[in-house]
């Protein structure tokens, strides 16, 4: 249960809440998938960077608070918003680099099971990192002596928790790119799921819930480098294998449509 | 366009990083804004409703930039034993650095603080909590609502009202029951009820920056100038149902002309909200 | 003679051997890839003999670097010290403050020993400086040696705006009282 130490700071609700015993979903392959992808599909992504504002209003949109680059990413039901800091006056000693600090956050919303508490939880502490070195090696910090750049990414709403975490990374690779760092390349990502020895692409959280391992890949393209692979679960090598390779190739398509989507944003 | 302060010419760009205070008086002074608007008019408002799944009831809002979504998860949770036929309705605002480099990020700040307090106050005479039990004395929906900032750009106050309204209008709660020997509470999303309001509420916020001049629905820039606040909420019927006033003196007559402008404000949101 | 496509980070633009790489490129195993979202730009100059690939960026970015030239404001001061924001490098904003100092040897070229750093800065002037090193940890080291460089804006205790009257002086036009300043040379 909930660590109910009474949070003075926030408008408290009871002590104790439980989420209703919802009548059962059913199984989420019973016939084909469910938005009737194919396996290896991933879902239709939108993305946007620089402000959120739809109407052009240059002069109030440049107040001195304003973040450098900022994207909003979704992929199917996944939404993902990302600000983008710097390179700004650094924290850190070290001057001969710049650093690359993030910051993931769930909105309490934003999960299809029980509410998330305010406090930062230890999942969102461990993704913060898992973003860090997924894109701390695209960023070319030496550029960047004695600064810091900073990432602030809220998932406004989640469907697959590994999907999600990859929809962050690309997420924050667009907000980078839209603030002006300096990168050698864009970082895509992808996940898959693994349902009775087949590989599914960017599952859906009721998708994952059936699957008996999962695997996140950060990749860029350009250089044909792999910056980020977490799979956990059971499969065997050549499994494992299999879907290195499929994760690379759907982060290739994923890749094109993110530069589409930037070259769009300067080309009005 | 340039500007000229002491013996230098600045570029405009520059002028206002150096001297925003002095910025921002040039145009007030000429009876305009900084970004084209009159005094008393409001940036371009839009609202979206349900776009969250995961939540029972969301809504976004934009107001200019600044932009919030607000989410709402129902949960079951015993009642207060004091009412035990009283469901529960908690409001919180997240101001983190996502949407302004001047938030640090960590605990909520005293700004935070403040304004979660506010909206709580605001809108516990909205929902019929009465209307959120399931079994007396034994289970009720604790509704949960989180407000969360993605871009600042001024006047959060009227964006999480009217972000908080277009999320409580939107949620359908379940059709849930409670299982008497078992004690647990079952909840079928398929017969789903939509919440009724007892009353709307209708926001407009005023600033006074530079001590002088009384603006609508400022700006991050001329909020920083701002030395005094006036926040006016009115219900449905056009009735004053919260004045807050922070900062310096303004007077009675302002006051009351800002109640007549928040009159006009309420039609634009009432059609924003549709 | 120039050719134009948007680019994103990682695009190849070209062989190092038949170009120079310029701004927003780098260079891998003899490939010149793009660092930034820009338009490409090929130019070719006298200095060098191959042309030059670039990246020119949508918007500049602010951040001070050796030799560039920037504009602050005194935060705070102590005898040997001036604490500064920088706000500006080169013409563009910066989005946030950078700490800045500026060491009382650094302020004027001749007859560095018998400067005052009261005599030379008060808190709340915009001086106008270069960044001659990265400092320490907090902030960059700056310079008013050259003559133009020092305080572009100042107010007297008064409150009124200065103005300057020789390059170690300024006046309050108002009650014409002189407040001592490292004044920059007016272009």
């Amino acid at each position: 249960m909930a660590t109910n130490a009474m949070d003075r700071r926030r408008i408290n609700g009871p002590q104790r809440t439980v989420e209703p015993i919802y009548s059962k979903d059913t199984d989420p392959f019973a016939s084909g998938r469910k938005d009737s992808r194919s396996l290896d599909q991933v879902r239709p992504i939108y993305m946007k960077t620089g402000p959120l504002s739809t109407q052009a209003n240059d002069l109030s949109a440049s107040s001195a608070a304003a973040a450098s680059g900022s994207a909003f990413y979704e992929q199917g039901n996944i939404r993902v918003s990302c600000a983008v800091y710097g390179p700004r006056q650094g924290r850190k000693s070290n001057t001969r680099m710049g650093s690359f600090d993030c910051d993931f956050r769930y909105a309490p919303f934003s999960c299809s099971w029980k509410k998330r508490s305010h406090v930062r939880g230890a999942d969102e502490k461990e993704i913060s990192l898992m973003l860090e070195h997924a894109i701390a090696p695209a960023i070319r910090l030496d550029a960047y002596p004695k600064a810091c750049i900073d990432a602030f990414v809220t998932v406004i709403e989640s469907d697959g928790k590994s999907a999600t975490i990859a929809a962050a990374i690309n997420c924050i690779s667009a907000a980078l790119v839209d603030a002006g760092i300096e990168m050698y390349d864009s970082v895509a990502a992808c996940s898959m799921g693994l349902w009775e020895s087949q590989w599914v692409a960017d599952c859906s959280q009721a998708e994952e819930n059936v699957s008996s391992s999962t695997m996140i890949i950060a990749y860029m393209p350009s250089a044909d480098e792999v910056t980020y692979m977490l799979q956990h679960g059971k499969t065997s090598p050549d499994q494992t294998d299999q879907a290195v390779q499929t994760c690379i190739n759907m982060c290739t398509r994923v890749y094109a449509v993110l530069c589409r989507g930037l070259q769009a944003s300067i080309s009005e | 366009m340039a500007s000229t302060t002491g013996q230098l010419t600045f570029a405009i760009e520059t002028f206002k990083r150096i001297h925003p205070v002095e910025f921002q008086r040039r145009f007030l002074s000429q009876q305009t804004r900084h970004d084209g608007r009159a005094f008393d008019e409001f940036r371009n408002t839009q609202v979206v409703k349900g776009t969250i799944s995961t939540a029972h009831g969301s809504s976004t809002v934009r107001i200019g930039n600044t932009t919030m979504v607000c989410g709402i998860k129902a949960e079951v949770s015993e009642p207060d034993v004091s009412r035990p036929n009283e469901g529960f309705l908690t409001t919180n605002i997240d101001l983190s650095p996502m949407c302004s480099a001047s938030y640090r990020p960590g605990a909520p700040s005293e700004e935070a603080q403040v304004c979660s307090e506010h909206l709580f106050r605001l809108f516990s005479g909205c929902v019929d909590l009465a209307a959120l039990c399931i079994e007396k004395g034994q289970a009720v929906w604790a509704l949960a609502a989180d407000v969360v900032c993605l871009k600042s750009d001024g006047n959060i106050m009227d964006a999480a009202i009217i972000a908080l309204l277009a999320a409580l209008e939107d949620v359908q709660l379940p059709q849930a029951s409670l299982d008497s020997v078992t004690g647990v509470v079952s909840a079928d999303k398929t017969m789903a009820k939509r919440l009724q309001l007892q009353r709307r509420l209708f926001p407009a916020s005023f600033s006074l920056v530079d001590d002088a001049y009384l603006v609508a629905d400022a700006d991050d820039a001329e909020e920083r100038l701002a030395t005094g606040s006036l926040l006016v909420v009115l219900d449905g019927n056009g009735k004053l149902a919260n004045v807050w006033k922070r900062g310096s003196f303004i007077g009675r007559d302002a006051i009351a002309r800002c109640v007549e402008e928040a009159q006009a404000r309420r039609n634009a949101v009432a059609k924003a909200l549709k | 003679m120039s050719s134009e496509t948007i680019v994103t980070p990682g695009r190849r633009l070209g062989l190092l051997e038949e170009h120079d790489a310029g701004a927003g490129t780098y260079v891998r195993s003899g490939m010149i890839y793009s660092s930034i979202l820009g338009t490409k730009t090929i130019t070719t100059s006298e200095t060098s003999e191959k042309p030059i690939i670039q990246v020119d960026r949508k918007s500049p970015l602010a951040i001070p670097s050796i030799g560039s030239e920037v504009l602050c404001r005194v935060i705070r001061m102590n005898p040997r010290a001036a604490s500064v924001a920088i706000m500006m490098v080169g013409s563009t904003p910066c989005q946030e403050d950078f700490m800045g100092t500026i060491r009382h040897q650094d302020i004027r070229s001749t007859e560095k020993d018998s400067v005052q750093m009261i005599n030379s800065f008060r808190p709340g002037d915009v001086v106008r400086a270069e960044v001659i090193s990265l400092g320490d940890q907090r902030s960059y080291y700056l310079a008013t040696t050259k003559n133009e460089h020092g305080v572009v804006f100042a107010q007297s205790t008064a409150g009124n705006t200065m103005i300057p009257v020789s390059w170690e002086e300024m006046q309050d036009p108002k009650t014409k009282a002189i407040e001592k300043r490292k004044c920059a040379k007016v272009f």
